[in-house]
């Protein structure tokens, strides 16, 4: 009996030890590794993924912030410009009063994020290229392949043309780079972002039944803003001229419904950021969650109260009464600012659509208080709201979030390109060759949609305010002509995240800047003081993790931008 | 500096070691002594010392327990001694031959610790090993059993999360790693990582620290971070023995924060407006709306803060008008009146609440069997309102001997578990606690129809009514039902030879259910109610067998050995779902399927497998040399094939003197005395469970996208969300340790001092990748570097005043000291802490200990503009009564790698290490007293040195949001008349735009240190005589009270501040505070 319990524990003991290696292989639950990708659906699964990138973040486990990458660009195109104040209270996010002062230092954490999302939108695009390089025939078909591939490289642009706008020179990383760190941030990167948007346009299509997909008119519209980034006006205009003619496109008759979720994905957009709240999200990131902090603190949402307009940018809603054209000369002269509904001046409707403003009806959502009980802090960021990004009481069950602490994220897109950007880009064009009649037409054609769009109203059907807005008749010179098409673009885009990069394509950004800077300075007592540094100021600082990380052997890749 | 003080302690080692060498002395003179040593049964015992006492004359028995040598003619006493054995001291007289029966000793120094697989004869260990016993473990009524081990034992810090049913973070001899540094835990045999607050401490026989390489380095792989070693309660020998324990009592908060009242706090708006006209802001009126105030400041508060600064009268106050209502269309108006006097939040959120446990138990045995079961049950409400932890458990352990070669045996607990309400997580600006002094003063409980009251008014910040918070969470919970039990069969092939089998289970299967009612009163209301449940499931097995021979040769050579194998296989997989949109908000309608919007769900899965070899070598040359070997070799699942095997080796040398001949002399006055050096390695595999897969995954917040424009769908897509490391191997944590134990004065006095060296080396370290490959997670390499030197003392008196009066004086210390050597090749690296209201108050860096404070150094205020101008700009920050923060050296002009210049302004780049959240020295001190039939237990406990970062006073003391402030920014702020008259001033200006006042700097450092008397019993033993006649053997009772006070210059609420998170250790946030518990109970036995 002894012997047997013997012999059976030694070979017991003998099993246990020889356990075999593989036992202790065991893969990642939930993931799978690139070789299960080279498939039609594979690519088309990593493609969505990039897609996704187009908000400009995705949920990090607030390993970084989330509102520097949005899409929105409200942080590098409105705060940074005349159009917006940081709102909330000052010790609230305090590394954005350093991005609206202009006193930005090299670790900000809004210059990271930016920096952050932009690669992993690049690094998403690099993959797919990795992939459909390798995929065989039989995997992909090779127009499939070719259509995913141009999809994928106008999102490489984009991101490219993100991080070339807020950082200038920045490092480019494509999909048979070797060792990303080593690489250099010696040049502008505009001859990559146009190969790029070139060789998709050949491969896109003129509508896509998924109706957020790159189409090839999206291509040639990004492709035109790129030219008119560098100036390049003559190569912009066929483009543009095409998408007039050819895009089948047209103004939408209502201004508002650019900013309204019952009319998303319109006749009038070319390109625009799908937004989903309460799609098993928790908290709904992907409704625009990069905008997150950028609704009123009461009222409407709860949360949390960022993002208001400037007393500058309300008042370039001035109107001269008797002619509907905007007021150039008395427009933001103290004493006479626009306010709440107790000012009497007329102003262009598109103030009332744009921001929030006391006194006045906020969509559906009733008067917005005269205590300016909205606000999260007056005293801060002034008594005006911004109101595009919004929805309707009435839609709140359904497309605003019913999870999270941003209450305010919503389903309503982002127009990030729309025809109304063609018509004043091919106006601008127009403006520089003299073609007076072509530019005072594709201002026209934008005024007078605002002329016959509907007004913001009482419950008894008056009109909230004294609103006017005629077309141009004449324009005397080309250079009236460029700054009554830049303040158009100013008036219909407000906000919406292009201000600041208008102003430095247009070369105006230090005068223009340093001006508001001034006369806003008694309105807005942290702006007294502040400066924009010409050389310096047009773009943002490498972040200064990212220089530190980029060392081989002690040296850094990326040098940083003059200034900083 | 440092290494003056390491030095110090070895000296101090050395010094000790010497002292125990003065008494020695040798003589001659002949007489011959024979004689036979017996074991309690009648059979002989070889190895046994019988030295003739004060000389160092003497020999050991024999094979056959005899002994014979030539003493000195005037010998008059014989001293027998053995390991386990009771030393024995026999007049000689006119004898010449003996014949000697050994006892089992079963006190003192002779006792048996628990060691990996197995026990030894504490003489005879030679590793830095402590137990905690049954008596001190039951007596802190905390519902987790690592907390009670708090002040215990020398080298293991404990700090407490003080909430119902909380966890405990425990850390053996500092922080080993930048990882997880949680201690190993091993519950007869199953291992596992933590969970104790799901076991009942009642059932614990003793708790085992093994504190080095050399002890623990037989769990080698999992080891590093210490080991503790968990056996609980078996049957003993003798007739069934029924016990049951009871205690209860009630809990206290004995602290709060002094805060203003509302009086004062329209006093300080009015300072702060002041003072921004003071600082030339172009202000018009004072920041709070509520306040209505005349020309010379002075402060009339309102009747209503909702509408904003109304009085009686005013029509919009009228009742009628009141509308709580959401489905009329209408808005809200929730007609909320000024508290005058001010509403005290923490009165508010903080009752007495009762603590209660019971504990039942039948055990008993012979020689064949033993059997022991328990009940348990703890019930701890929670001082702050609506919280509470309840705990059910039972407890089977059993064993039974069939024949000479086979023994079978299990155990088995079973614990049910339940949080209930919701306070929000311990030491977070968010919780219960935390919104106590987020609230202003004005804000009353309750609005004029009942309901919450809050901070939609007008300036009230965005405080949450934390009354309103808990009322609304209290029916929210969290139920664990945890397993863990193993059973073994152990087989003797000879009497020296014995295999064992064990295989255990440690299940926990946990639910929660979290149901959030709309808070309208609140400035950031919630727009719908919600619910959330969760189902969590993890099961480990471990099947550990293992072959044991033990021996003695020639009656002098003990050997004993252990070689075996070890694997753990460990699973866990959850799944979270949540809807929207209740109608309505019942409890008994909280259910999933009735929520109408947002649904959501989500799941995850993980698990790991190690596989182990190990074996040990105990040898001891007549108890007097000991010698330990152990090599572990262990196979992680989460590192490749290539680099899968970690190899872990210990060595361990014993001296013990006291045995020696020569030292015979010391006999009268010294019992035992052992020298102990250990050397060994552990590893430590604890990265993410796959860190060498580059791995592509889904996510709906991370890669989905509505590509069909869908407002509430999506598409999916995919990305790369964690890059691999193929090369990443274990930690290893390398130990050296120097350890003497003396036992002196007939047992009378134990001291254990241990001094340690201990060094992490290939500490691995998520890789440092710029962002242009985008973010996916980086995987841990082996690159880091960490050290921690230490030493530990302990000490124990017994005494007798009068035979009736005895007592007995525990006390230790320690004191460690951590460094980070390396992160990685960058020896500039920095390991930021997290992220708190865009400021970062922790670092951990090469040369510092990790989660070191950082920050800018305050030298002072600035006192007028002319100063405030002159000094290095700081933006536009510089003013009169701002900090003056120091402009640090941060420019090198001569290239000799230390910067030797500062650069004339202020930014970033000037902030430095501030303080440190480690102590200096942990101590506890435990007096039990004994007189006749009444017993007292005073445990007192306390850290030195360690500091604190003040991170609440950075919303009671500054314009971070508008909450509740300290009188401090009241009346001891900076201001010109405070200056000029040389009044006390401790802040700086009471402004509203002290953005970069509040930045993370010295003056939020604080010292952490305290002196707390955790315990303090009385108990009373009815005498025998009386019982008797009951029928019961022991009948006890006791009052008792713990928390009693603490001293500490520590001016947040409570010192003992645990965090999360190693890399952001010592920043107090808001916490749960210690409570005052005052019990009664009864210890019965029959």
């Amino acid at each position: 009996m002894k012997k047997i319990v013997i012999f059976s524990l030694v070979v017991l003991t003998g099993f246990i030890f020889s356990c075999k290696d593989e036992w202790l292989d065991l893969k990642p639950k939930a993931s799978g590794s690139m070789n299960v990708f080279y498939s039609e659906s594979g690519v088309n699964g990593l493609l969505t993924g990039a897609y996704s990138m187009l908000d400009g973040h995705y949920w990090n486990d607030w390993s970084f912030n989330m509102w520097g990458g949005s899409v929105t660009n409200w942080v590098w195109g409105s705060l940074a410009s005349d159009d917006a104040y940081k709102g909330s209270t000052s010790s609230d996010q305090q590394t954005l009063n350093d991005i609206e002062q202009f006193t930005v230092t090299p670790t900000n954490e809004y210059c990271d994020s930016k920096w952050r999302f932009m690669y992993e939108g690049v690094s998403r695009c690099n993959e797919i290229l990795k992939v459909t390089s390798a995929v065989t025939e039989d995997q992909l078909d090779a127009d499939k392949k070719a259509w995913y591939e141009a999809q994928t490289k106008v999102l490489r642009a984009h991101f490219y043309f993100e991080l070339t706008r807020v950082f200038g020179k920045v490092p480019y990383i494509d999909e048979n780079t070797v060792a990303p760190e080593t690489v250099k941030n010696d040049k502008l990167l505009f001859a990559e972002i146009e190969a790029d948007l070139l060789a998709a346009i050949p491969n896109l299509k003129n509508r896509e039944p998924e109706i957020s997909r790159i189409t090839v008119w999206a291509a040639k519209a990004y492709l035109a803003k790129v030219y008119l980034f560098q100036k390049k006006y003559t190569a912009a205009k066929p483009l543009l001229d095409d998408i007039i003619t050819n895009g089948g496109y047209s103004l939408m008759p209502n201004y508002q419904d650019n900013y309204m979720i019952a009319t998303q994905n319109n006749s009038e957009s070319i390109l625009e950021v799908q937004y989903a709240v309460n799609d098993g999200t928790d908290g709904s990131v992907n409704g625009g969650w990069g905008d997150a902090l950028n609704f009123p603190s009461a009222g409407p949402s709860t949360c949390c109260g960022f993002f208001q307009a400037t007393r500058n940018f309300a008042n370039a809603f001035k109107v001269v009464e008797a002619t509907g054209l905007p007021d150039f000369t008395n427009w933001n002269v103290a004493g006479q600012e626009v306010g709440g509904v107790e000012y009497t001046g007329t102003v262009d409707p598109r103030l009332d659509h744009s921001i929030g403003r006391p006194g006045i009806p906020f969509l559906d959502w009733g008067i917005q208080p005269t205590t300016n009980a909205w606000v999260r802090d007056p005293g801060n960021g002034g008594p005006f709201l911004f109101k595009k990004s919004l929805y309707k009481a009435a839609e709140k069950a359904s497309k605003a979030t019913q999870s999270g602490w941003a209450t305010g994220v919503n389903a309503n897109n982002f127009r990030f390109i729309r025809l109304a950007h063609v018509y004043l880009w091919r106006a601008e064009c127009a403006a520089e060759e003299n073609d007076m009649a072509n530019a005072l037409k594709y201002v026209n054609l934008i005024r007078n949609r605002a002329k016959t769009s509907t007004v913001v109203t009482f419950a008894d059907g008056t009109p909230a305010a004294k609103y006017k807005v005629e077309p141009y008749t004449t324009f005397a010179s080309a250079d009236a002509a460029k700054t009554a098409i830049r303040l158009e673009e100013r008036l219909e885009f407000g906000m919406e995240g292009h201000r600041f990069f208008d102003l430095v394509r247009w070369g105006i950004v230090a005068e223009t800047i340093n001006n508001y800077l001034t006369t806003e300075a008694p309105r807005q007592s942290y702006l007294s003081g502040k400066k924009f540094t010409s050389g310096k100021n047009e773009v943002w600082p490498i972040p200064q993790n990212q220089i530190d990380l980029s060392k081989v052997n002690g040296v850094s890749s990326l040098t940083q931008n003059p200034g900083y | 500096m440092e290494k003056s003080k390491t030095k110090g302690i070895w000296r101090i080692a050395a010094l000790l070691f010497l002292s125990c060498f003065l008494a020695l002395t040798s003589f001659a003179q002949q007489k011959d002594l024979s004689g036979t040593v017996l074991g309690e049964d009648g059979t002989p015992i070889p190895g046994v010392t019988v030295v003739v006492k004060g000389t160092t004359t003497g020999t050991i028995t024999d094979m056959d327990g005899k002994f014979s040598f030539s003493g000195p003619t005037g010998a008059k006493i014989l001293s027998v001694s053995y390991i386990g054995m009771r030393t024995q001291e026999i007049e000689i007289g006119n004898q010449t031959n003996f014949k000697l029966t050994m006892v089992a000793d079963v006190i003192g120094v002779d006792e048996v610790v628990v060691v990996g697989y197995g026990s030894q004869q504490k003489k005879s260990v030679t590793g830095a090993v402590s137990t905690v016993s049954q008596e001190d473990i039951k007596a802190i009524p905390s519902a987790n059993a690592a907390s009670r081990l708090q002040g215990r034992v020398a080298g293991v810090t404990v700090v407490n999360d003080n909430s119902p049913g909380g966890d405990a973070t425990v850390r053996v001899r500092g922080f080993g790693t930048i990882n997880n540094n949680s201690p190993l835990y091993i519950v007869d045999g199953v291992p596992t990582e933590g969970g104790l607050s799901r076991m009942n401490p009642n059932d614990i026989e003793s708790m085992t620290v093994l504190k080095d390489a050399s002890s623990s380095a037989i769990y080698g792989a999992r080891a590093a971070n210490g080991v503790i070693i968990i056996t609980t309660n078996r049957g003993k020998k003798g007739s069934a023995k029924l016990t049951f324990d009871a205690r209860y009592g009630v809990q206290r908060t004995t602290n709060s924060l002094d805060l203003l009242n509302t009086q004062q706090y329209g006093e300080l708006v009015w300072q702060e407006y002041q003072n921004d006209k003071y600082l030339k802001y172009p202000t018009t009126a004072p920041w709070n709306k509520q306040y209505i105030y005349d020309a010379n400041g002075k402060v009339t508060i309102p009747d209503y803060i909702l509408p904003t600064a109304r009085f009686e009268g005013d029509p919009l106050v009228n009742p009628a008008l009141y509308d709580a209502r959401d489905d009329d269309g209408s808005p809200f108006n929730l007609i909320t009146k000024a508290n005058k006097q001010g509403t005290d939040w923490y009165d508010e959120i903080f009752d007495p609440a009762p603590i209660q446990e019971y504990n039942a138990s039948i055990s008993g045995g012979n020689d064949n069997s033993n059997y022991a079961f328990s009940l348990g049950y703890l019930n701890q409400e929670g001082v702050v309102i609506h919280s509470g932890f309840d705990r059910y458990t039972m407890r089977s352990n059993s064993d039974a001997k069939l024949n000479n070669w086979l023994s079978l045996g299990q155990t088995l607990s079973v614990a049910f578990t339940e949080r209930k309400g919701g306070v929000g997580d311990n030491n977070d600006e968010g919780n219960v606690v935390s919104q106590a002094y987020r609230m202003q003063p004005i804000v009353p409980v309750y609005d004029i129809a009942g309901n919450f009251a809050g901070t939609k008014g007008e300036s009230m910040g965005n405080g949450a009514n934390p009354v309103a918070n808990a009322t609304r969470n209290k029916d929210n919970w969290g139920k664990d039902l945890r397993v863990l039990g193993n059973a073994y069969v152990q087989l003797n092939f000879t009497k020296d030879l014995t295999f064992k089998s064990l295989f255990g289970v440690d299940m926990n299967n946990g639910r929660w259910k979290t149901f959030t009612i709309r808070d309208i009163e609140f400035f950031e209301a919630k727009s719908t109610n919600r619910l959330d449940e969760g189902h969590g499931y993890s099961l480990q097995w471990n099947w550990a067998n293992t072959l044991n021979y033990k021996t003695i040769l020639d009656g002098v050579h003990t050997f004993d050995a252990i070689i075996g194998s070890e694997s753990i296989d460990n699973v866990y997989e959850e799944f979270t779902a949540g809807r929207a949109n209740y109608f309505f908000d019942d409890i008994d309608y909280r259910y999933l399927n009735v929520g109408t919007a947002s649904l959501a769900n989500s799941g995850y899965a993980t698990s790991w497998r190690s596989f182990s070899y190990f074996g040990r070598l105990n040898y001891n040359y007549m108890g007097k040399y000991l010698f330990e070997g152990v090599i572990r070799r262990d196979a992680s699942s989460r590192f490749s094939s290539d680099n899968r095997w970690g190899t872990f080796p210990a060595v361990s040398v014993g001296w013990r003197i006291s045995e020696e001949s020569f030292m015979a002399n010391s006999k009268n006055w010294l019992d035992d005395m052992k020298l102990r050096l250990g050397w060994g390695q552990n590893g430590n595999d604890r990265v993410d469970n796959y860190n060498y897969w580059t791995t592509l995954t889904t996510g709906l917040s991370q890669s989905y996208y509505p590509i069909s424009g869908g407002d509430n769908s999506l598409e999916s897509g995919f990305y790369t969300n964690k890059m691999g490391n193929q090369k990443a191997k274990w930690e290893t944590t390398t130990t050296l340790n120097l350890g003497l134990d003396m036992t002196m004065l007939d047992n009378k006095f134990e001291l254990n001092v241990d001094v340690y060296d201990r060094k992490t080396s290939d500490m691995l370290y998520a890789v440092q990748l710029p962002h242009v490959y985008g973010n996916a997670s980086r995987p841990s390499v082996n690159i880091g570097e960490m050290e921690n030197k230490g030493i530990d003392i302990m000490v124990t008196y017994h005494g007798e005043i009068t035979r009736d009066f005895t007592y007995t004086v525990k006390a230790n210390a320690s004191h460690y000291k951590n460094k980070v050597i390396k992160l990685n090749d960058n020896e500039k690296e920095v390991l930021w802490g997290e992220t708190e209201r865009g400021n970062i108050y922790t670092i951990s860096k090469a040369g510092e200990p990790i989660s070191s404070f950082y920050g800018y150094e305050v030298l002072g205020f600035f006192n007028t503009w002319e100063e405030a101008n002159a000094y290095p700009k700081f933006g536009d920050y510089n003013a009169p009564g701002r900090f003056k923060y120091k402009d640090q050296l941060t420019e090198d002009t001569n290239s000799d790698g230390v910067p030797d210049k500062a650069d004339g302004v202020i930014n970033s780049d000037d902030r430095v290490i501030i303080g440190s959240p480690h102590p200096d020295l942990t101590y506890g001190l435990n007096i039990d007293l004994q007189y006749k039939s009444f017993d007292a237990t005073m445990f007192f406990q306390g850290s030195y040195g360690n500091e604190l970062i003040n991170y609440v006073s950075r919303w009671t003391d500054y314009f971070q949001f508008n909450g509740n402030r300290s009188p401090e920014r009241l009346y001891e702020s900076w201001t010109p008349e405070r200056y000029a008259s040389g009044a006390k001033i401790t802040l700086p200006i009471a402004e509203t735009h002290d953005t970069n006042s509040q930045l993370p700097n010295s003056s939020f450092v604080e010292s952490g240190s305290y002196f707390r008397m955790k315990n303090l019993q009385i108990g009373y033993t009815l005498p025998k005589d009386l019982i008797a006649k009951m029928k019961v053997s022991n009948l006890r009772l006791y009052v008792q009270a713990s928390n009693l006070f603490t001293i500490t210059p520590y001016s947040g609420l409570d010192p003992e501040i645990r965090s999360t998170n190693d890399q952001h250790n010592g920043l107090d946030q808001g916490i749960y505070p210690t409570s005052q518990t005052i019990m009664f109970g009864l210890n019965l036995s029959l």
